[in-house]
């Protein structure tokens, strides 16, 4: 029965597509990121799985009614920068500004918390999210 | 057993709610359920368009498939062979024809063709494998939409994406009989574009084949640089090779080969533009190959003995090809229509051939091709899950000098069925290849007036899946009409359209048992049964494949048996192979693998007027190789 359990839970994740996961591991970050239920989150070039539709998370064209920025580019507005920044690229971790990034890299991908720049927002991530801090 | 119902349907209902639950707090099923909802085969794959095998970027690394060789052994019907210069040749009748024409291969967007041969499969056919993230390959006449003429398989190889692949991969190899690879790709991607960089030295040595005191050898050196740049819709591909065969038993027939050399530089270059969301694409690819033959031997006299004067045979051989495409998809309610036009341009001149350095005066029928083709298709949704496909594609044939230039119609109409557990695909068609310049041309053996090959074919797939397993069952008939029969057997030195019309048919069975998250089972058997062109006999073939993938903790096993009993009796093969993978570190992994680990894997009899070698396709060969991800 629990070998029944097994497979029935991995087939269901095995049916949703990329996007539909990757929007529920955003999820999860925001989450983490913001003590709002459903934050406020910017997005600086549109991500697919962030444009579809979620009840815990709203999308904001503005950063400054944002309580969370996704970075996609090489730079952010000034006024994107004093939010909780979180980046898309490995590279988007050496900027002061950005807690911690989503990225392929080696042909997997990767989450990476910085344990200081969150500390400087007030961030305490929970014990799932750990093994993901540096 | 009421019971155990009630508690299932409970499972059931909860499972949503269970795995919303589970799926919020555990991110690292969800990494594990994202890499695999990320592979990039399920961007790619056409389930409409053919009987489809995939090797996703999992299989081939777990599989430790070093070329596309590898792939191919075990493919359904088929089974990967060599000519008797020790290049890859699928279809082939005989070890001296080259009749792949029908096997197109493509790297992501564009063909890889040789103009000279019809299909760039004699060069490709063993490719290496390092920098491809996944390989689909379609059998059973599949559908006209990959290219500019129609094709009885389809291999499709996709690049890594160099937005999931930043960064690089060492790779180092050593194997038996002083084989070495090695191979480094790196790439990165900025704000508004990405780029890739692959380059590769491969050494593949092989037993050579001693005849006479003679080493007839067919190893395999080939370096390899593949580059792209891309963005969001457009990518322009640089592709180059450069290799030294050893060519084995030669191209002469009725000569005793002393030693023998073929080398060739391949290069490439292919855009691949996207518009309007995708619906409009547009492709263009020059493509450059420079081959040079060289050859000593003894010529034979007639009554088998031996002329003593070593002959030297030398050519030069162009290729060039130039390709333009352009496909446009229109949405309508119950109709997704495909428009597509193609043009190539082809040149080949093998008129360059030396005996004893002086020239032949050989003069080539013809030099140059234009291939226009027109593709027309009709994707009709009838309901949800039924879909009905009509495909018609026509080529137009130019040929700059007194040989057959065909009209080709091609015909195809398909009907796919869905439901959860099942899938049911049928497709009838009626398909015409033009004969390959080369069998029009060939100083040795040609004929100007050799006609299109025509095959109608009625294939039907069907697949059943439960929670763990999947069965599939597909059957094909084909009627062949005019197959091209190679000029040494039967009439002087031409080759000819076979009076006869031949039959074809073949089933395979195929089962996949997953039996947890990183652990498969396969087991396919395959049947078919063909006339033969030369005798009234039927040829018989039966193959079998057991195939486990496991992994234990940060071990991969692989372990692959195929066997073949082939046609007419001949000695049956068995061929096992054994990879171990250890993933030290993320980055880092050491790898052993086992080819043909009995010594018993597939053999060819490679004919000629006076003599039959027969000899293995695969060596039996160990392989250590460490990767190093950076």
């Amino acid at each position: 029965m629990k070998k029944l359990l097994l497979i029935l839970l991995t087939l269901t994740f095995s049916f949703a597509d990329d996007i539909s996961i990757e929007k529920k591991i955003y999820e999860t970050f925001f989450a983490e990121l913001s003590p709002r239920e459903k934050p406020y989150v910017y997005v600086d070039t549109p991500i697919a799985s962030l444009e579809l539709k979620s009840d815990k998370f709203i999308l904001t064209d503005s950063c400054k009614k944002a309580d969370i920025a996704i970075m996609t580019q090489s730079d952010l507005p000034y006024d994107c920068r004093k939010k909780v920044v979180f980046g898309t690229r490995y590279r988007h971790l050496k900027k002061k500004y950005v807690v911690g990034a989503f990225f392929w890299q080696k042909g997997r991908p990767n989450i990476v918390f910085q344990r200081t720049k969150l500390r400087r927002k007030n961030i305490e991530l929970s014990p799932s999210l750990q093994e993901y801090a540096e | 057993m009421g019971g155990k119902y009630n508690l299932l349907r409970k499972i059931a209902l909860l499972l949503p709610l269970l795995t919303s639950f589970i799926c919020a707090d555990d991110i690292a099923t969800l990494m594990q359920d994202y890499v695999k909802a990320s592979e990039l085969s399920n961007k790619t794959k056409n389930e409409n368009a053919g009987n489809l095998i995939i090797y996703t970027r999992d299989d081939i690394e777990r599989m430790q498939a070093l070329t596309l060789k590898d792939l191919l052994k075990s493919l359904r019907y088929f089974s990967y062979s060599e000519s008797k210069q020790a290049q890859s040749d699928l279809l082939s009748l005989d070890s001296y024809s080259n009749n792949s024409k029908g096997i197109r291969l493509y790297l992501n967007e564009h063909e890889l063709d040789s103009p000279l041969f019809g299909s760039g499969f004699v060069y490709f056919g063993d490719m290496e494998l390092e920098f491809i993230d996944h390989v689909e390959i379609y059998t059973g006449f599949p559908s006209f939409e990959f290219g500019i003429e129609p094709a009885r398989v389809v291999i499709r190889l996709y690049t890594k994406d160099a937005t999931h692949d930043e960064g690089g991969k060492l790779k180092l190899m050593g194997g038996s009989l002083n084989s070495n690879v090695a191979s480094a790709y790196f790439s990165d991607s900025f704000d508004d574009f990405s780029y890739f960089t692959y380059l590769g030295h491969y050494a593949n040595n092989r037993e050579p084949y001693t005849h006479n005191g003679a080493d007839l050898g067919r190893d395999q050196l080939r370096k390899r640089f593949y580059g792209s740049i891309s963005n969001d819709n457009h990518s322009f591909e640089v592709h180059g090779v450069k290799s030294n065969n050893d060519a084995f038993l030669g191209d002469t027939p009725n000569v005793q080969v002393v030693d023998n050399s073929f080398d060739y530089s391949y290069l490439s270059l292919a855009t691949h533009s996207k518009f309007f969301d995708d619906s409009l694409t547009f492709d263009m690819a020059y493509t450059n190959i420079d081959s040079s033959y060289d050859q000593q031997h003894y010529p034979i006299r007639p009554d088998g003995s031996i002329i003593p004067i070593v002959t030297t045979n030398n050519q030069k051989i162009k290729e060039e090809s130039f390709t333009l495409g352009v496909q446009n998809l229109w949405n309508f309610e119950d109709n997704d229509v495909t428009l597509g036009l193609e043009y190539r341009y082809k040149y080949f001149d093998i008129s360059d051939r030396k005996s004893n350095g002086v020239p032949t005066g050989f003069v080539q029928a013809y030099d140059t091709e234009d291939i226009f083709s027109i593709y027309l298709q009709d994707l009709y949704n009838i309901t949800d899950n039924s879909v009905l496909s009509l495909s018609l594609m026509n080529q137009f044939y130019q040929r700059n000098g007194d040989v057959n230039a065909p009209n080709n119609l091609q015909l195809r109409l398909g009907y796919n069925y869905y439901l959860d557990k099942f899938t049911s695909k049928t497709t009838v068609s009626s398909q015409s290849f033009a004969a390959e310049p080369y069998t029009l041309i060939s100083a040795g053996s040609s004929n100007p007036n050799l006609k299109s090959e025509s095959y109608y074919s009625f294939d039907q797939e069907l697949t059943f899946k439960s929670l763990d397993t999947i069965n599939n069952f597909i059957f094909t008939f084909a009627h062949l009409i005019d197959y091209p029969i190679p000029g040494h057997f039967g009439s002087g030195t031409k080759p000819y359209n076979s009076p006869k019309d031949l039959d074809i048919i073949t089933a395979s069975y195929e089962f996949t048992y997953f039996y947890s998250e990183k652990d498969k089972l396969e087991f396919n058997i395959n049947y078919s049964n063909s006339d033969s062109v030369y005798t009234t006999d039927k040829a018989e073939l039966y193959s079998a494949l057991l195939r486990s993938l496991n992994t234990f903790g940060k071990v991969d096993l692989f372990n692959e048996l195929w066997v073949v009993a082939p046609a007419f009796d001949a000695e049956i093969s068995v061929d096992y192979t054994l990879g171990v993978k250890y993933r030290a570190t993320k980055d880092f992994s050491v790898e052993l693998k086992g080819e043909n680990l009995l010594d018993k894997g597939e053999k060819r009899i490679y004919t000629d007027v006076n003599q039959q070698i027969e000899t293995s396709i695969y060596d039996r060969k160990l392989w250590l190789g460490l990767e190093y991800l950076f």
